[in-house]
């Protein structure tokens, strides 16, 4: 469990990186904004039962659609709201696994 | 880790927003200046941009084996340029850089695009610094796994 746990924090680490990084490059002509791919993956391997340990997140430069004159696909308002998600994630994966610790603690000494 | 190079990407497309606000106050500053070094008026500089691919820490790193995640590393100002856009005449025959017909040849600034610029660079930046905070806070949480 804290395993998954770690990669899923680290997921969180490397999209918070990519999520900078599109938003730091909101103005930069012909940039394409990459995407971090985990969840799905993760999902995909306990459902058929694979070691969820070995999920590895992807990254994927989109080349979509809504890009502007200059070429560039960054849509701020969309970023603002991937980074306040990608915080609340990480913070509900944080308390996990600070409560599975505060449990192995309570099973050793008797008292959190 | 993850966070620091988020952190890192923030922080330069604050350097780079800082620069670019500089600029447009030289810009403003010099809307009146008829008289430069290279002769005539003031010319507009424009910054151009482009995406920091990696960063010393990141060639580091992988010199010495470590994973690298193939993300750029934020934003890096390539090049102040000039204008080439042509000087505004203004009549103003009292003026000492006036011509026989009593033109002036005016710097390429234009007040109100350097205004609607410094706000767009503001909330840029605004944008950057909320981004950076979350990183921010995020390594603080982690530091708190198991307290």
């Amino acid at each position: 469990m804290t395993q998954v746990l770690e990669q899923g924090l680290q997921a969180a680490a490397l999209r918070q990186h990519v999520l900078a990084n599109n938003i730091a490059n909101i103005n930069t002509p012909g940039f394409k904004r990459t995407r971090v791919e985990f969840e799905r993956q993760l999902a995909q391997a306990l459902q058929s039962g694979e070691d969820p340990t070995k999920v590895k997140p992807l990254l994927v430069v989109e080349q979509d659609r809504t890009a502007g004159p200059d070429g560039n696909n960054v849509d701020l308002e969309a970023e603002m709201v991937r980074l306040v998600e990608n915080q609340l994630w990480h913070a509900a994966m944080t308390r996990q696994l600070s409560d599975h610790f505060s449990r192995l603690r309570l099973a050793i000494y008797g008292r959190e | 880790m993850g966070l620091f190079r988020a952190m890192d990407a923030s922080a330069s497309a604050l350097t780079a927003g800082r620069l670019r606000m500089d600029l447009i106050a030289n810009n403003l500053a010099n809307i009146n200046t008829t008289r430069t070094d290279e002769g005539g008026p003031y010319r507009r500089k424009v910054a151009t941009q482009a995406e920091r691919r990696e960063t010393f820490q990141d060639l580091l790193d992988r010199a010495a084996g470590r994973n690298v995640p193939p993300v750029g590393a934020g934003v890096v100002i390539t090049s102040i340029t000039e204008d080439p856009a042509p000087f505004q005449m203004k009549y103003d025959p009292g003026h000492p850089d006036a011509n026989e017909e009593g033109w002036v040849q005016m710097p390429n600034v234009d007040l109100l695009t350097e205004i609607t610029d410094l706000m767009l660079t503001t909330r840029i930046y605004e944008a950057n610094v909320t981004a950076f905070n979350a990183s921010k806070a995020m390594a603080q949480r982690a530091l708190e796994i198991g307290r």
